[in-house]
């Protein structure tokens, strides 16, 4: 198995989905708890996923928003 | 009797990651053990519930993440990275950091009323279909009065993927009117049955995902005589129960000469009110399938900014299309809801693009107009 880890370059216009940036979510096993916060300056995450997670220790990113 | 095609689907017991250890209730993943090498092995254990999310994804591996196995790595390197090894061992701190901002980009960046697990399915069933008029209802037409497309050569772009769409793709391509469109095959890949009988262009070895789309516009439109050419990406997925053909050659078009149609409308673009409009902005999402007026497709391939795009080109097709049309002024319209769905898990240009979040359509005419359960 190949143990290298490669620097992926994120360059299709697919693959940006936030403009504001991101935070990421833990699944605890009840709920989401915020672990980072990858906002730009200005913006705030977004809620939480609203389905629970499908097992604990599960990460999901979700677009951070502005409050205008 | 219907079609219906049934995929081979990845489980927990069949998985070659999938060790057994004492505990019968957990596991060790050989994926996460050559990821989290050295002392971060007590991370490498999974339960069956972990197990199975990730068998309804793309077999990972090391350079490639799922995003189970990518939140898996997040979590247990992020804890690593403050423990008391790290603080003290600058080295083991800058090689955990590296591996958390690669698994990282591995987790996609989808709305928190989304699933960025996407479950590939495993049967999809032709349908009979639903009168014509019914997407007219769902998708009124630009103008009333213009011209029309009534003449066709359609090609699919396909090429190796970890989870094979071009058979669903074919399939409901040819239920939606499109029964032999011709394959342009980017390497070696082992073809489907329903992709036997197509006419095929392969180029070998690989050329890339720009370069197979673009010599394949060229070549359809070198060989054929056809007003209108359309280049279909083998992870589109079509309204089997939807005589799609037949409703695009009713519509109007303006009487422009030069321009593109978009059977494909991703979520960021869906519009509030139903309906085709022209693209206002410079386009930019999912070049799944669309459809060139003949005059467009000979100014887009024979333009010397976009023939000048080599193998190595960076830019996604998308992105390229949409410059081109911007700097040109050629209208491209776009559909809400979406004629096609993009059931690609991962682009064959991009390594870690999937189709979740914007790159799907959040309204699919497919979803919208179904069968009644008693009809």
């Amino acid at each position: 198995m190949n143990d290298e880890v490669p620097n992926i370059r994120m360059i299709s216009s697919d693959t940006q989905p936030a403009p504001h940036g991101y935070a990421l979510w833990e699944f605890t096993g009840h709920d989401w708890m915020l672990k980072k916060d990858a906002s730009v300056a200005g913006a705030i995450p977004g809620k939480p996923p609203r389905s629970p997670g499908l097992f604990k220790g599960q990460i999901r990113a979700v677009p951070s928003v502005t409050i205008s | 009797m219907p079609s219906q095609i049934k995929m081979t689907a990845r489980t927990p017991e069949s998985c070659q990651f999938r060790q057994t250890i004492d505990d019968a209730a957990l596991y060790r993943c050989d994926v996460l053990s050559a990821l989290l090498m050295g002392d971060l092995q007590d991370g490498t254990v999974v339960s069956e519930d972990v197990c199975k999310a990730c068998c309804r994804l793309f077999e990972p591996s090391t350079r490639d993440l799922n995003p189970v196995i990518a939140s898996l790595v997040w979590s247990r390197v992020s804890e690593a990275l403050t423990d008391e090894l790290s603080l003290n061992n600058s080295e083991r701190s800058e090689r955990l950091s590296k591996l958390l901002q690669f698994a990282e980009s591995n987790i996609p960046v989808v709305l928190g009323d989304e699933n960025d697990l996407p479950v590939f399915p495993k049967q999809f069933e032709t349908q009979r279909q639903i009168p014509v008029g019914r997407i007219h209802e769902s998708l009124p037409e630009l103008v009333e009065v213009g011209q029309q497309i009534n003449d066709w050569a359609v090609g699919v772009t396909t090429a190796a993927r970890r989870i094979p769409t071009l058979e669903l793709c074919l399939t409901s391509l040819a239920a939606a009117g499109w029964q032999r469109p011709k394959l342009f095959i980017d390497g070696d890949l082992q073809l489907p049955r329903p992709a036997l009988a197509l006419p095929q262009t392969v180029r070998y070895p690989t050329t890339g995902a720009w370069s197979n789309y673009y010599h394949s516009l060229a070549e359809l439109l070198e060989t054929t005589r056809a007003s209108f050419l359309m280049i279909v990406q083998d992870d589109a997925w079509w309204p089997t129960q939807l005589p799609v053909r037949q409703y695009l050659e009713q519509i109007h078009w303006p009487s422009c000469d030069r321009f593109i149609v978009s059977a494909y409308c991703c979520a960021n673009d869906t519009s509030p009110i139903a309906g085709w409009r022209q693209y206002g902005d410079i386009w930019k999402y999912g070049a799944v399938a669309l459809i060139f007026s003949r005059s467009a497709a000979a100014a887009f391939i024979s333009d010397p900014v976009v023939s000048s795009y080599g193998k190595e080109q960076f830019a996604g097709i998308d992105s390229i299309i949409g410059e081109w049309a911007e700097r040109n002024r050629i209208p491209l319209f776009i559909p809400t809801p979406s004629l096609v769905q993009h059931i690609g898990d991962v682009s064959t240009l991009w390594r870690t693009a999937r189709a979740v979040g914007v790159r799907r359509a959040s309204r699919f005419i497919g979803d919208e107009l179904v069968l009644p359960v008693a009809d």
